[in-house]
């Protein structure tokens, strides 16, 4: 079975009028990096929140190789948000054990290499680190899962260049076949390189899903610049 | 899973926990000196002005240090309020609520933790006042350990108080007891659940919150009245029920009961919100 | 660090023109080992799954050759190599031709600018 998440009419309703997501049927592959494009207001957070089961959808079903969400989904699932949700007052080793702790994928002594390969002393509390550093931390505990699925919401935006490469690369070096990496992001030109297909969300709904060399060859355009045509306003 | 989130919760809490302990403690021992020092060789002596003036001086200390234990009792109250709200609904929920455990296991688990904490703050609270009071019995200072005497005659007096009730009143003593430990949890769990509903709400959900909270407590308090009133007629007109303690404990009692049976509730509600109704920001 | 790549066309086919330049130029020798997919992909910042495709494309042009238990190889086959190479020269030259006759040079005084240039490349 290759289909990693099969998503069949999946819609989010908040009242008759205000529609997040509406009816969208997807099946997605493992062993792919895929792009979750849209504007503000798509719909991208509502279906990332609904994959990470902290929204339960009005409508349709999402499954993760074959599961319902829920914690067993959770297990399999490492999810890096676009904000700091670790405590201040902890120390990063303490977050590196408590991820051990709960998640039976986390590698531990991957995660400290890439700590010790940033120079990031695991004593240090969080408080009194960079926000950079934090963005970082929270990503190297993410990616040092071995997850099924890894769901990346903007992880290089408000980045310096420097990290944003580190971070690709991280990806990259991440990369296994059994695996999936979802990554929202609406600076696309700066992610397309990694990318093999991409998801174009629009007032809800799917507008295309298609392989990245797809849209490069079928319309001798970059993703950037063909999202930007699409979304023309 | 629930011991790890148990663990985990138990570190957390006990920081702070731990510390309002330790500030309780040397409050005590800072009251306890101040009344040695201040009144030690003077409380006796009822018919002076001295005597008087002291006396005064007393129940103001008493009272300033009833204000510091109530403080700190309702400080672990509201530590738990808001760390509850911080890590569930703040940021921090994001990790929360992608942990691989069920709603159940997350609510339990601290509801536990909570419970424990005050259940222990209660009892230091409880300690420090007997301390505090047997520190002005006694007739010397302290260097000759003789408040310690006045100290063991309280702890005589409760015992001596709880042997002489009757088998009806022990049992009732017996439940009193059970019940406050019980409903040490029910009542974090009212606790919880307001803030979980203050989550209903699209904006101001921290307010919301606490608005929740003041409607639950008045809800438990109505209900506990109301039904005491009815008990207390019932039993007045149908037994000879007229020791004044046994009466008290039996208000009490439904009143703790009520606090039990909502705290219940407000877990399923807490729980269903969880589930269904999560709406992260 | 990642190599320069033009999004508007895919990808893979400009990884193909780069390993290609890599191998002809010597930088990974006749039957020389090749770093493996995953990292020559985190080296350039590509996708692996895309710098897989180039490795087969180049395979299946015989530039390089899988085996089993060495990993991937450049291919020993110097004709080949020096006939890529010969290939990819005289596109380049090609479109040198085509730009300076669009300037306006006649064939004789392309060759000229050529010589003097190289004389003082030397």
């Amino acid at each position: 079975m290759n289909e990693l998440i099969e998503i069949v009419g999946l819609t989010k309703s908040y009242d008759e009028r205000s529609v997040a997501v509406n009816n969208i049927t997807l099946t997605l592959p493992k062993g792919k990096i895929v792009g979750l494009l849209g504007p503000n207001g798509s719909g991208k957070t509502t279906l990332i929140k609904m994959l990470n089961g902290l929204l339960k959808p009005t409508r349709g079903s999402i499954k993760i190789n074959g599961r319902f969400i829920g914690p067993e989904t959770k297990a399999r699932v490492a999810y890096l948000p676009d904000r700091n949700c670790l405590p201040e007052y902890r120390t990063v080793s303490e977050m590196v054990a408590y991820f051990g702790d709960f998640y039976e994928d986390f590698e531990k002594t991957r995660a400290l290499e890439m700590l010790q390969s940033l120079n990031i002393d695991p004593g240090t509390k969080f408080k009194t680190l960079s926000k950079g550093t934090k963005e970082k931390v929270q990503l190297i505990l993410v990616m040092s899962r071995k997850a099924d699925l890894y769901v990346l919401d903007e992880p290089i935006a408000g980045v310096d260049p420097a990290a944003r490469d580190y971070i690709l690369r991280t990806i990259i070096n991440n990369y296994n076949p059994e695996a999936t990496v979802l990554i929202s992001t609406h600076l696309i030109g700066d992610i397309e390189q990694v990318l093999d297909e991409v998801i174009f969300m629009r007032y809800g709904q799917l507008a295309l899903y298609t392989s990245v060399d797809n849209i490069r060859e079928k319309y001798g355009k970059s993703v950037d610049a063909y999202f930007r045509e699409v979304f023309a306003c | 899973m629930l011991g790890k989130l148990f663990k985990y919760e138990w570190k957390s809490v006990s920081r702070i926990g731990g510390l309002l302990l330790l500030i309780a403690g040397g409050i005590t021992i800072l009251g306890m000196i101040t009344v040695r020092l201040s009144f030690g060789h003077v409380m006796m002596d009822e018919d002076s002005a001295m005597g008087a003036l002291t006396a005064v001086l007393g129940v103001m200390g008493f009272m300033i240090f009833c204000l510091c234990l109530a403080s700190i009792s309702y400080g672990i109250f509201i530590y738990l309020g808001v760390r509850f709200y911080k890590t569930m609904y703040g940021d921090e929920g994001y990790l929360t609520h992608t942990l691989p455990v069920t709603n159940h296991q997350l609510l339990l688990s601290k509801i536990l933790v909570g419970g424990i904490w005050s259940i222990l703050v209660a009892l230091t609270m409880a300690l420090a006042m007997l301390l505090f009071v047997a520190s002005f019995a006694g007739t010397a200072t302290i260097a000759d350990g003789s408040w310690w005497v006045g100290f063991a005659d309280v702890w005589r007096g409760i015992f001596e108080t709880f042997a002489d009730m009757d088998a009806g009143s022990k049992a009732r003593a017996v439940i009193v007891l059970l019940l406050f430990l019980l409903t040490a949890f029910a009542s974090i769990a009212g606790l919880y659940g307001s803030i979980t509903m203050g989550q209903l709400f699209k904006k101001h959900r921290g307010l919301m919150a606490i608005i929740c909270y003041f409607v639950y407590l008045f809800v438990v308090w109505l209900i506990g009245f109301v039904g005491g009133i009815f008990m207390s007629i019932n039993l007045a007109l149908l037994s000879d029920e007229s020791d004044v303690l046994t009466s008290y404990m039996d208000t009490y009692i439904i009143g703790q009961v009520v606090i039990l049976i909502m705290g219940v509730v407000m877990y399923f509600v807490a729980h269903y919100i969880n589930e269904q109704k999560l709406n992260m920001e | 660090m990642a190599w320069e790549l033009d999004s508007d066309r895919p990808i893979y086919a400009q990884l193909v023109e780069r390993i290609q330049m890599q191998i002809v130029s010597g930088m990974y020798p006749p039957g020389g080992k090749l770093p493996s997919v995953r990292e020559l992909a985190a080296l350039a910042a590509v996708n692996p799954n895309t710098m897989q495709k180039a490795f087969a494309e180049l395979e299946r042009s015989g530039l390089i050759v899988t085996q089993r238990t060495n990993g991937r190889l450049v291919t020993e086959d110097e004709a080949l190599i020096k006939q890529i190479r010969q290939g990819l020269a005289e596109e380049h030259v090609k479109e040198f031709f085509n730009k300076m006759k669009e300037l306006g040079f006649t064939g004789g005084e392309i060759v000229e600018i050529i010589r003097e240039n190289q004389a003082s490349e030397e």
